[in-house]
């Protein structure tokens, strides 16, 4: 109920804001209702658990893009409440236009089927919604099918299939307490992936676990496993996690995001699997500064005449 | 009623379909130079609401939101080159009506 | 090795060595931008130009040596790929930077108007950083670096676009070219996330095979992918993403125009045959899809070359014409993209990988001696104009003959270059087995004979028309490098075949 009303108040602030834009004509008031969609995108980020995101969303967005866009209408205009309205026949042919993107869009997007990952709920949460509310519940039959595939299944307390075992799937399944028995003979074979003090299991004992399973039962790449115990085994590896395993292995599917664990995550991703954009973005930010800095300084008197056209 | 009170994927897919309009809708409709960099921003805010319900209701990992960051920072950056060439085009004109960029003719 | 105390472990050092090319150009950015502390401003600008082309010339090297052992490699996490073709478009990319480094030295560095700025240190910071996003943007299998690629490719373009920053052309297409690439970078990024709704991650690989077992794109894919060719087109300057093409390639200064009519357009086909091939092929069972793409991008490319000749048949500034025979020539390689794979072939020897990467080599050294004289001539007389040209068989017959023969090459006729190109490409197409691509020759053929009047009309002015004004004077070393460019042009015909048979 919370989150319902928590969804409508930003979901509300957002489209005010965004309507604010597009219906006002003093470029000033339109930065400004700017404010309001970035603000409220920020809220729905928490709500949505990417508190990473959402905080950046303020700081970097709202904090300085915008306070930049601000100081860019200032600039350049001469009054800045100057008014400047576009023709009738215009604003009509685009509310249509509009209209009918909105229609398309909404109608496709309700019709579709989106990608579920094999686990996206903690099992808590996962008793709580009962699986037939549960959004991947349509496709149960497709992972089913991928679990026989693979002779193995990863199920909650009520021996639902939760996901495929790959390595990846071990490990969410280890952080999400879920169990991995191998399929057909489910009583004696259980396997759960939690340790005594009901805590997700490190990613030392997910490994021993994964292999002492006989290798037709599982569907995961030996080397990357190799090269994931190598990397755990090696002297100066301290504290071995789940997602020291995710990184060993350089495998973005094990950076999940649960349980407060996205911003740990995408600190890990950004010095590993996502190591590589994140420099480019410095030579990319490097050039931007050169850029902006050449383009908005005037033009050092020394080096020639005014300009101006030719 | 329970698909209004039950928040899930769709209500955020929406959300973002609307935004993305406005922002479409916003870079036809201002005259602006700086009204239209704010049409881009709402719809690169589409694609981030987007990226990050995608991320909570469909993969469970991060990879929709770093590349949401991503997003953010690409857009800083889009609005630092952007503005630092409107000033300039302002500097020589006086304005920054893109109507009135009308020496070179497409 | 690790890192800090996070026990982080750095990149493999084979991923660091299959991004040697852009390590080695990001370091002459860097040495560019502090070698103005060590020397005077009379000598800074032409030694930045030398530093950032030996920079260049060595990533290019670097580069090579990836092609030339071959196979394919994933770097950084899949993100990356070093295989034949991103190898060999890199070797382009950076030679071609190499190449603009010294035309900038042979005529920027000696154009003296009031108008004219030059500061060399930002310029090629600028240039070299947008040249590292196109060599992202060929060897990228992921959508982010995708997108990371584009923006780090156009970012420095819009501002070396306004970089003439005393002339309002230049303003002017500095802001026509950031507002068309930020809506279209917009749209690509809401394209990019359905698409990552749909498949659930942003590998190409991972997607394609998800469209590869589904037998089908649904719809709102459609939409994603629609959105991710705004994008990509834009980068093509494809119809119906071409309009800021002309503006800014006019309001440009030349050697600007000749970096983005090359080095941006291959660095966008090459991403859309690798995003094409990904998604579309006729692997397997022969998808009804994969038809529907390739007729998609046939539309597509014959829609960009008939509008890119047709529109440039009424052009009288020869930047604005080259302009839109760069949006054709661009037509003319979609044609090859359009040529996807059959049953299994890698993306490397496949026949339409083979003519993309033929024409661009050849498109190449014909833009750029194009380019070169028309900035050559613009020194001499202040003007881009065809009238420009008058005579100029008889005023510079050093310049014209030449000119004469790129023009000859951009047409396509036999003997240059540009018609091994053309016979290559077109006959991909005719042969092309599993559906039939032989409309697309005819296009191309009619195409071509369209661009043969507006290519024409500049030989005819120069060696037909006759004015009072004098010789112009040209240095030697400007004809030296108008010859040298003149050289391969000639000279790729003799080694097509053994060309082709190396890719």
């Amino acid at each position: 109920m919370l989150e319902a009303i928590l969804f409508y108040g930003f979901a509300a602030m957002a489209l005010a804001g965004a309507f604010g834009v597009l219906l006002s004509r003093n470029i000033v008031r339109t930065a400004v209702w700017l404010l309001a969609t970035l603000g409220a995108a920020a809220g729905l980020y928490f709500l949505l658990g990417a508190m990473f995101v959402g905080a950046i969303q303020l700081i970097v967005y709202a904090g300085g893009t915008l306070v930049l866009i601000i100081f860019g209408v200032m600039l350049t205009s001469k009054n800045p409440h100057m008014r400047f309205a576009p023709r009738r026949a215009e604003v009509a042919v685009a509310a249509v236009v509009c209209l009918a993107l909105v229609g398309l869009l909404v109608w496709v997007l309700l019709h579709s089927t989106w990608y579920v990952g094999p686990i996206v709920q903690t099992r808590a949460q996962w008793a709580q919604t009962g699986v037939n509310e549960h959004p991947w519940a349509h496709d149960l039959q497709a992972v089913t099918q991928f679990l026989d595939a693979n002779h193995v299944a990863i199920v909650d307390a009520k021996g639902v299939p939760c996901g495929p075992v790959t390595l990846a799937g071990l490990a969410r399944a280890a952080w999400y307490e879920l169990t991995v028995m191998p399929q057909g003979d489910q009583g004696d074979r259980r396997q759960p992936l939690h340790d005594a003090d009901g805590k997700p299991m490190s990613g030392d004992q997910l490994l021993a676990e994964l292999h002492a399973l006989p290798p037709q039962d599982r569907a995961i790449d030996d080397a990357a496993l190799e090269s994931a115990i190598a990397a755990l085994e090696s002297p100066d590896a301290p504290a071995r996690t789940v997602q020291q395993v995710a990184y060993a292995c350089g495998d973005a599917d094990l950076l999940t995001d649960a349980d407060g664990d996205g911003t740990r995550n995408i600190g890990l991703g950004f010095l590993g699997v996502y190591l590589l954009p994140f420099e480019v973005i410095s030579v990319l930010l490097l050039a931007v500064l050169i850029g902006a800095a050449y383009l908005a300084r005037p033009r050092v008197p020394a080096s020639g005449g005014t300009g101006g056209g030719r | 009623m329970n698909h209004v009170l039950h928040i899930g994927l769709n209500h955020y897919l929406v959300l973002a379909a609307i935004l993305f309009a406005a922002g479409l809708c916003t870079m036809t409709l201002k005259r602006n130079a700086i009204g239209i960099l704010i049409g881009v921003e709402l719809v690169l805010n589409a694609a981030n609401v987007n990226l990050i319900a995608f991320s909570h209701y469909g993969t469970g990992l991060i990879d929709g939101q770093v590349t949401a960051i991503f997003v953010i920072v690409l857009a800083a950056a889009e609005a630092a080159v952007a503005l630092a060439i409107f000033l300039n085009f302002y500097n020589r004109l006086a304005t920054v009506d893109v109507d009135r960029g009308d020496r070179l003719r497409g | 090795m690790k890192l800090l105390a996070l026990n982080v472990p750095l990149p493999p050092a084979a991923d660091m060595a299959a991004f040697a090319p852009e390590l080695i150009v990001t370091a002459t950015a860097v040495a560019v931008l502090l070698l103005p502390f060590f020397l005077t401003r009379s000598r800074r600008d032409r030694l930045t130009a030398a530093v950032t082309a030996l920079g260049a010339a060595a990533a290019a090297v670097a580069a090579g040596a990836f092609f030339v052992r071959g196979g394919s490699h994933p770097a950084f996490s899949g993100l990356l790929v070093a295989d034949r073709l991103s190898s060999f478009l890199r070797v382009l990319i950076f030679g071609f930077l190499a190449l603009i480094a010294v035309m900038w030295l042979i005529t920027a560095s000696r154009r003296r108007n009031d108008a004219t700025v030059i500061d060399a240190p930002e310029f090629f910071t600028l240039l070299i950083a947008a040249t590292v996003g196109m060599g992202m943007m060929v060897s990228s299998v992921n959508l982010l670096m995708v997108v990371v690629g584009i923006e780090l490719a156009s970012l420095p373009s819009y501002a070396m676009a306004g970089f003439q920053k005393q002339q309002r052309l230049g303003a002017e297409a500095a802001m026509k070219y950031v507002v068309f690439g930020a809506v279209t970078a917009a749209v690509m990024l809401y394209g990019v996330s359905l698409l990552y709704g749909v498949y659930g991650t942003l590998s190409v690989d991972r997607i394609a095979a998800s469209v590869a077992s589904a037998g089908t794109i649904p719809p709102v894919a459609v939409i994603g992918m629609l959105g991710l060719l705004a994008g990509v087109g834009f980068k093509i300057s494809a119809v119906p993403f071409h309009f800021w093409c002309p503006d800014v390639f006019e309001g440009a200064s030349v050697e600007v125009a000749t970096f983005l009519s090359v080095a941006s357009k291959a660095a966008g086909l090459a991403l859309l045959l690798r995003l094409v091939y990904a998604v579309g092929g006729f692997a397997g069972a022969a998808p009804h899809y994969a038809g529907s793409i390739a007729l998609a991008v046939g539309i597509l490319a014959t829609l960009t070359a008939t509008l890119g000749n047709l529109a440039a048949l009424a052009q009288d500034n020869l930047k604005r014409m080259l302009a839109y025979s760069s949006i054709a020539h661009a037509g003319y390689v979609l044609m090859a993209v359009a040529i996807l794979p059959t049953d299994g072939q890698g993306i490397s020897g496949s026949p339409g990988a083979q003519a993309l990467v033929l024409y661009l080599l050849v498109y190449l050294f014909m833009n750029l001696g194009a380019f070169s004289v028309v900035a050559l001539v613009y020194n001499r007389t202040g003007s881009e104009r065809i009238e420009a040209f008058a005579g100029l068989g008889r005023r510079a017959p050093l310049l014209a003959i030449p000119m004469a023969l790129f023009l000859v090459s951009l047409v396509g006729l036999p003997p240059m270059a540009g018609f091994a190109a053309k016979f290559q490409l077109f006959y991909a197409l005719f042969v092309y087995q599993p559906i039939s691509l032989r409309w697309l020759v005819v296009v191309g053929l009619v195409n071509t004979l369209i661009s043969l009047f507006y290519y024409m009309r500049v030989v005819r002015a120069m060696f037909l028309q006759t004015t009072d004004d004098g010789p112009i004077e040209v240095s030697a070393l400007a004809a030296g490098w108008v010859i040298a460019m003149a050289v391969p042009v000639t000279g790729l015909l003799v080694v097509w075949q053994p060309l082709t048979k190396l890719f």
